[in-house]
């Protein structure tokens, strides 16, 4: 959800700078897209369609997942000159750590399963489990690797409660700079034209 | 239905190419960030 905001408090920013400076509000071209529907279409019926995610075991889940990012992390190399797939690998690169090296799920402890889904009283039985059809497996933060970078913070703002993680807030940045469309201003600018190419 | 008519009129009218651009680009990037992301709200647990 967090992703989301940001991509739409960008986008409405991003037209909003542009009419300021008269200017038509134009997104920044990014290469290899394709990748990008490789890499998450098969994530969407994996881990979010109701009557398909059921089909699939754990374990393919986890390497699915792990195989997915590592295609972003490649798109992202390939866009990687523009500012905003700075942050934007960062943040990646941050998530996928801290699934690679905790089972290939994103951790998240019990007590933060009860306070995001009160209705789950007994979480012991959770424990090492994934939680649902998602990409979290709820671990004790004693047993999470790299603690800080798992789906460790909340957010909890108009009845809208979630959990996540260093790694989804740079994303966030990345995902708000790209929807600002700023990369147009600069190549409005003499000499910069000719030299990206465009 | 006003507000639909004047943003197609004001914008995709005007430049139907540069439309589809923004709106592929945005898609991808909504694609990459439910890739990238993993936020957890809860909506993966059955019960």
């Amino acid at each position: 959800m967090i992703l989301t905001y940001a991509i739409f408090v960008g986008f409405f920013v991003g037209i909003s700078i542009h009419k300021l400076f008269g200017k038509p509000y134009q997104l920044p071209k990014i290469k290899s897209i394709e990748l990008v529907f490789i890499a998450v279409l098969p994530q969407i019926v994996i881990f979010q369609l109701n009557f398909t995610r059921t089909f699939f075991s754990d374990r393919f889940a986890s390497l699915s997942l792990i195989i997915s990012q590592l295609i972003l992390v490649v798109f992202c190399f390939i866009n990687f000159k523009q500012p905003a797939f700075w942050f934007l690998t960062a943040g990646l690169i941050l998530n996928l750590i801290v699934i690679v090296t905790n089972g290939g799920f994103m951790p998240i402890s019990p007590k933060n399963v009860s306070w995001l889904i009160p209705n789950i009283t007994d979480t012991a039985g959770l424990m090492g489990k994934r939680l649902g059809f998602g990409k979290d497996i709820v671990l004790l933060e004693n047993q999470t690797k790299l603690l800080l970078l798992s789906d460790y913070f909340r957010f909890d703002f108009l009845n809208q409660k979630f959990m996540y993680s260093i790694g989804d807030v740079i994303l966030a940045i990345g995902a708000f700079w790209y929807m600002l469309g700023l990369k147009t201003e600069l190549l409005t600018m003499p000499g910069l034209m000719e030299k990206n190419n465009v | 239905m006003n507000i639909l008519s004047k943003l197609y009129q004001n914008y995709i009218a005007q430049d139907p190419q540069g439309t589809v651009r923004i709106a592929l680009f945005t898609l991808t990037i909504v694609l990459f960030v439910i890739g990238a992301g993993a936020p957890e709200s809860g909506s993966g647990f059955n019960g």
